[in-house]
C-alpha cells in the first residue's frame, strides 16, 4: 500500500511563496500587520497579545505528550506570491493553486460548482478566494476573509474580535491573536436566513510553517447560518503547528451551526510528522433563544487539543456539541467541550464518540458549569469510547460543576471494545470483517453524523471507512 | 518521640492549594491559618461524664477499641481475648510515593505521628462481630490527631472493620488524619466502614490504600456527615484475579460543610470487578466534590468497572462538583460511569402531600430513601442499624433547616 493512498491529500503544491522568515518577535508582528495594511488598533492588539504570550507557559494538562515546540523555529507568515500585484477576479489566481484545490475537491470556479456552497479558501496564511459573492450580497450576508473584513468593515471586526476568546484566554489563543494572518469573517444581518451553506477550506502547504487562522461569525437577531470547515495538509516528516481561534456570536433568536471535518495529516505509521492541532473555539449565545451547535469529525492531526465551547448567556439559549474523534497509529487526541450555563432555562447537549485504534490515545475532556443564575438549566452528556486493538487507549475527563439546585444534569460514559459477537453476526451474514467493523463503527457514530449537512455526512462516513481500512485489519 | 514544631509548621504551610488540579475545588487556607497543636502532654484522664458520653458511640454488639489522644484506653475498650491482636508499633522510616496526590498531606500527617496500629487477621479466621476502632481527641485546644493503621487480612478470613473519629465536645476544633493500609489476601472477605461524624468545626483527612488479591471480596464504605472540611482519598488496587470490590460513599451535608472524595480504582492486572457508587444529599451551603478516577492497565484484560455519582441538592446554595475519569489502556474491558445532579422530584413531593404528609416529612422521607440504599447493602443488622441511626439523625437536622 503506497503512502499516498493512505493520505490522499499528502501532496505539496510547487508554488512560489513569500514568507517573513523564521522566528517570532515584535518586528515580525509589525511586518505581518503591515503586509495586511491593518489599522493601528489591530497592530496594538497584536502586540498586546504577543506581550502577554511571552509571559505564559505551554499548557501541559492535556493527556498528550510531544517534544517541546521551538516557537522560534517556525515561520509565522507564508503566502503564495501573487502573479500580478493583486488578484481582483477568479481568472487572476495562480492556476497552480486552482489545480491544488481541484485535487482536494474544492472547485474555485463558480461555473464548475454543482453544490450551492459558498467557499472561502485559506492557503497557508492567506485567504485565496471567496466564491458566490453576488448571491450573498443580495441578502446582505458578508462572507469574506478576515483581512478583507478588517479593511471593509473595521467597526464590526473591532467590536467583536477577541470578545469571546480574549488574548488572555490561553497560550495558543494569545499566540494566535499575535500572529494570525487570515481566516473567515461572516456577518448575517438581522432576520436573514443565509441562503446557502458557507464553507471554509484550510490548507497548509509551506514547510515549517504554522497556520494561525482566525474566524469570526456574527449572527444578528433572528438569523441563521450553517457553516462548514475542512482542512488538509501535505505529508511531511516534521510536525507542523496549527493554532486557530474561532469565535461565534449569536444574538436573540439567532442560530449558528458550525461543522468541521478535520483531516490534517496525522503522521506516518510510526508516528512521524503530522500536524499539531491546538485550536480554541468558542461561541456565545448572547441573546434569548439563541442556539449554537458544534459538530466535529476529528480524523486527522498527530495531536489534537481542541474544546469547542458554548457560553449560554441568553435565557432559553441552547448549546450542542457532537463529536466523532477517530485516532489511529500514534495519534493523540484530547478533545471535548465546555458548556457554561449562565442564563435561565439554558440547555446543552453533548454527544461524543471516540474510537481509538492502533497505538493511539483518545481522550474526552469536558466541562459543564451551571452558574447560580442559571435557573432550570439542563444538560445531557454522553461520551462513548470504542477500543479497537489492545495497544490503544481511551480516557474520559468530564468536569461537572453545579451551583444551582434547579439544574438537572446527566452524564454517562462507557468504554468497551468492538464486540466480537456483533462482528461474528455480520460475518455470518456474508460481510467480510472489514465491512463489518466499518458498519459497526458507523452505527456507533450515527448520532453525530446525522447532525452534519448531507454532503459532509457522506464525506465523514467515507473518511472514517478509509481510515479504518488502513488501521484495522 | 519529640515533634519538630518548625518542620510541622513548614509542612502545614506547604499543604496543597487550589492551584493543584487534584485540589481544585477544596481550599485549605483556613486550615493553614489555624494554630494547630500537635502533641498532647496531658496525661489522658477521662472524667466520668466524658466516659459516659463516649460510651454512646460504642454499640454493645461491636468489638470496640478506643484510642484517646492516640493512646489505647483500656476502660472503654472491649476485651478482645486472644483471637485478635492489635499492636502499637513506633512509626518510623515512613516513605511517601513521589507524585502521590496526597503527598503533602501525608507528609504533614506523618510528621505528627506517634506510632501506628498494626492488625493482623490470621488465615481462615472468621470474625462475626464487627471491629470498631474509635479515635478520640480530648484537648481543649485545636489539636491535630494523626493515626496510621495497617491491617492485613489473611487468606479466607472474614472481617468487618469500622473506624470513627470523635471530638470530646461540639465546640472544640480538631484536625484528624487517618491513614489506613489494608491488604486483603486471597479469598478473604472484608467490609471497611469509615464513619466521619465529627463536630462542625473539625477537619478530617483520610488516605485509604487497599490492595486486593485474587478472589477476594471487598466492600469499602465512607459515610460523611460531620466535619467542616473533609478530604477522603481512596486508592484500591487489584493485584490478583477474579476479585470483587465495591467502593461506596454517602455524604449528608449542610451549613458550610465541605466534603471532597478522591477515589482511584486501579486495575493493575487481572479480570477483576469494581463498582463505585457515591451519593450526596446537600443542604445549606454545603459543597461536595467527587473525583473518581478509574485506570485499567494494559494487563487488566477483561476488567469490569462501573461508577456512579448521584447528587441531590436540597437548597439553592448547595453545590456539587463531579469529575469522573476513565483511563483505559486495555481493549477487552467494560467500563462506564454516570453522574447526575438534581433536586427532589416535584411529583413525588406532591404525591406525599396528597396523602396528607406534610412537605417537611415528604422531603425527609425521600432524602432518607435516597440515602439508605447504600446502607442496606450491609447484611449485618448491627452495622445496618448503627449506620441508619447516624444518617437518620443527620438528615433530621438537615431537613429541619431547609
Amino acid at each position: 500500500m503506497s503512502e499516498n493512498y493512505e493520505y490522499k491529500y499528502g501532496f505539496t503544491t510547487d508554488i512560489e511563496s513569500e514568507n517573513v522568515g523564521k522566528g517570532l518577535n515584535e518586528n515580525i508582528i509589525r511586518i505581518i500587520s503591515a503586509k495586511k495594511n491593518e489599522p493601528e488598533w489591530m497592530l496594538s492588539y497584536r502586540l498586546k497579545a504577543y506581550k502577554h504570550w511571552t509571559t505564559l507557559t505551554e499548557p501541559t494538562w492535556a493527556h498528550v505528550s510531544y517534544p517541546k515546540i521551538d516557537f522560534q523555529d517556525l515561520t509565522y507568515y507564508s503566502a503564495p506570491k501573487p502573479k500580478k500585484e493583486s488578484a481582483t477576479s477568479m481568472d487572476e489566481i495562480d492556476p497552480e493553486l486552482i489545480k491544488t484545490f481541484e485535487r482536494l475537491g474544492i472547485p474555485l470556479q463558480e461555473q464548475k460548482r454543482i453544490s450551492g456552497v459558498a467557499v472561502d479558501v485559506v492557503f497557508d496564511s492567506v485567504s485565496i478566494a471567496t466564491t458566490h459573492h453576488a448571491e450573498l450580497d443580495k441578502v446582505g450576508v458578508i462572507f469574506c476573509s478576515i483581512s478583507e473584513a478588517m479593511q471593509k468593515y473595521p467597526d464590526l471586526v473591532k467590536k467583536h474580535l477577541g470578545t469571546i476568546i480574549p488574548i488572555t484566554d490561553n497560550y495558543y489563543a494569545a499566540l494566535n491573536a499575535a500572529v494570525f494572518s487570515d481566516g473567515s469573517f461572516v456577518y448575517i444581518p438581522k432576520g436573514v436566513r443565509c441562503p446557502m451553506d458557507l464553507s471554509t477550506y484550510f490548507r497548509i502547504n509551506a514547510k515549517e510553517t504554522g497556520q494561525f487562522e482566525r474566524t469570526l461569525i456574527i449572527a444578528e437577531e433572528g438569523s441563521f447560518v450553517n457553516y462548514l470547515e475542512g482542512c488538509t495538509a501535505p505529508q511531511r516528516d516534521e510536525n507542523q503547528l496549527h493554532a486557530a481561534v474561532v469565535e461565534l456570536v449569536a444574538f436573540d433568536n439567532a442560530e449558528i451551526k458550525y461543522s468541521t471535518v478535520q483531516n490534517w495529516y496525522s503522521g506516518d505509521k510510526n508516528g512521524k510528522g503530522g500536524i499539531y492541532n491546538f485550536v480554541t473555539k468558542r461561541g456565545i449565545c448572547k441573546g434569548v433563544n439563541s442556539k449554537i451547535s458544534w459538530t466535529q469529525v476529528e480524523s486527522g492531526s498527530a495531536i489534537t487539543w481542541k474544546y469547542p465551547s458554548v457560553i449560554l448567556q441568553g435565557d432559553n439559549s441552547e448549546g450542542a456539541f457532537y463529536s466523532v474523534a477517530l485516532t489511529h497509529d500514534y495519534m493523540q487526541a484530547d478533545t471535548g467541550t465546555k458548556m457554561i450555563h449562565i442564563g435561565k432555562n439554558t440547555k446543552s447537549t453533548i454527544i461524543s464518540k471516540g474510537i481509538s485504534t492502533g497505538h493511539s490515545s483518545n481522550a474526552y475532556r469536558g466541562q459543564v458549569k451551571i452558574m447560580p443564575t442559571a435557573e432550570n438549566a439542563r444538560n445531557y452528556s454522553q461520551c462513548d469510547s470504542m477500543l479497537v486493538g489492545d495497544r490503544s487507549s481511551a480516557h474520559t475527563f468530564p468536569y461537572i460543576e453545579v451551583k444551582n439546585k434547579s439544574a438537572t444534569l446527566e452524564h454517562e460514559a462507557t468504554t468497551s471494545r468492538l464486540s466480537e459477537d456483533q462482528i461474528f453476526y455480520l460475518q455470518s451474514r456474508g460481510l467480510d470483517s472489514e465491512k463489518a467493523i466499518s458498519m459497526l463503527v458507523n452505527g456507533f457514530c450515527k448520532d453525530v453524523f446525522k447532525q452534519l449537512p448531507l454532503e459532509f455526512s457522506v464525506e465523514a462516513v467515507k473518511l472514517i471507512e478509509m481510515k479504518l481500512e488502513n488501521s484495522v485489519g | 518521640m519529640i515533634l519538630d514544631s518548625n518542620l510541622l509548621e513548614n509542612l502545614k504551610k506547604s499543604m496543597p492549594s487550589k492551584k493543584e488540579e487534584a485540589w481544585k475545588y477544596t481550599s485549605l487556607t483556613e486550615f493553614k491559618n489555624t494554630a494547630w497543636h500537635f502533641k498532647s502532654d496531658i496525661q489522658t484522664h477521662l472524667t466520668h461524664d466524658q466516659l459516659h458520653q463516649l460510651a454512646q458511640h460504642l454499640p454493645s454488639d461491636f468489638h470496640n477499641v478506643v484510642f484517646v489522644n492516640g493512646d489505647l484506653n483500656q476502660t472503654l475498650s472491649d476485651d478482645l481475648g486472644s483471637d485478635l491482636e492489635i499492636q502499637k508499633v513506633i512509626a518510623e522510616d515512613l516513605v511517601v510515593a513521589e507524585n502521590h496526590v496526597e503527598e503533602k498531606v501525608i507528609k504533614f500527617a506523618n510528621a505528627c505521628l506517634k506510632d501506628k496500629i498494626v492488625i493482623k487477621i490470621p488465615e481462615n479466621k472468621i470474625f462475626e462481630k464487627p471491629l470498631h476502632l474509635v479515635f478520640v481527641a480530648i484537648e481543649k485546644v485545636p489539636y491535630f490527631l494523626s493515626q496510621k493503621v495497617e491491617v492485613e487480612v489473611g487468606s479466607r478470613a472474614h472481617l468487618s472493620l469500622l473506624t470513627q473519629s470523635i471530638n470530646i465536645d461540639e465546640t472544640t476544633q480538631n484536625g484528624f488524619n487517618l491513614n489506613l493500609n489494608l491488604i486483603v489476601k486471597e479469598k478473604a472477605h472484608v467490609k471497611l466502614i469509615q464513619i466521619q461524624n465529627e463536630n462542625s468545626k473539625s477537619y478530617h483527612f483520610s488516605q485509604t490504600e487497599i490492595d486486593v488479591l485474587s478472589d477476594a471480596v471487598v466492600m469499602a464504605f465512607t459515610m460523611t456527615v460531620g466535619g467542616l472540611l473533609s478530604r477522603h482519598y481512596m486508592h484500591l488496587n487489584f493485584a490478583g484475579q477474579h476479585a470483587d470490590a465495591g467502593v461506596y460513599g454517602l455524604n449528608a451535608l449542610n451549613t458550610d460543610q465541605h466534603a471532597d472524595h478522591y477515589t482511584f480504582i486501579q486495575h493493575s492486572i487481572g479480570a477483576n470487578n469494581s463498582k463505585q457508587v457515591y451519593k450526596s444529599v446537600l443542604a445549606g451551603a454545603a459543597h461536595s466534590v467527587f473525583r473518581g478516577r478509574v485506570r485499567i492497565e494494559q494487563d487488566a484484560q477483561k476488567a469490569n468497572s462501573e461508577q456512579l455519582n448521584n447528587n441531590l441538592l436540597l437548597t439553592r446554595e448547595a453545590q456539587a462538583d463531579s469529575i469522573p475519569q476513565l483511563e483505559i489502556y486495555a481493549d477487552d474491558v467494560k467500563a462506564g460511569h454516570g453522574s447526575t445532579v438534581g433536586q427532589l422530584d416535584k411529583d413525588q413531593i406532591f404525591y406525599f402531600l396528597s396523602r396528607g404528609i406534610n412537605q417537611y416529612e415528604a422531603v425527609k422521607m425521600l432524602s432518607f430513601g435516597y440515602a439508605q440504599e447504600l446502607i442496606f447493602q450491609f447484611e449485618n443488622k448491627s452495622i445496618q442499624n448503627w449506620l441508619l441511626k447516624i444518617i437518620h439523625q443527620k438528615l433530621d437536622r438537615m431537613v429541619n433547616n431547609v
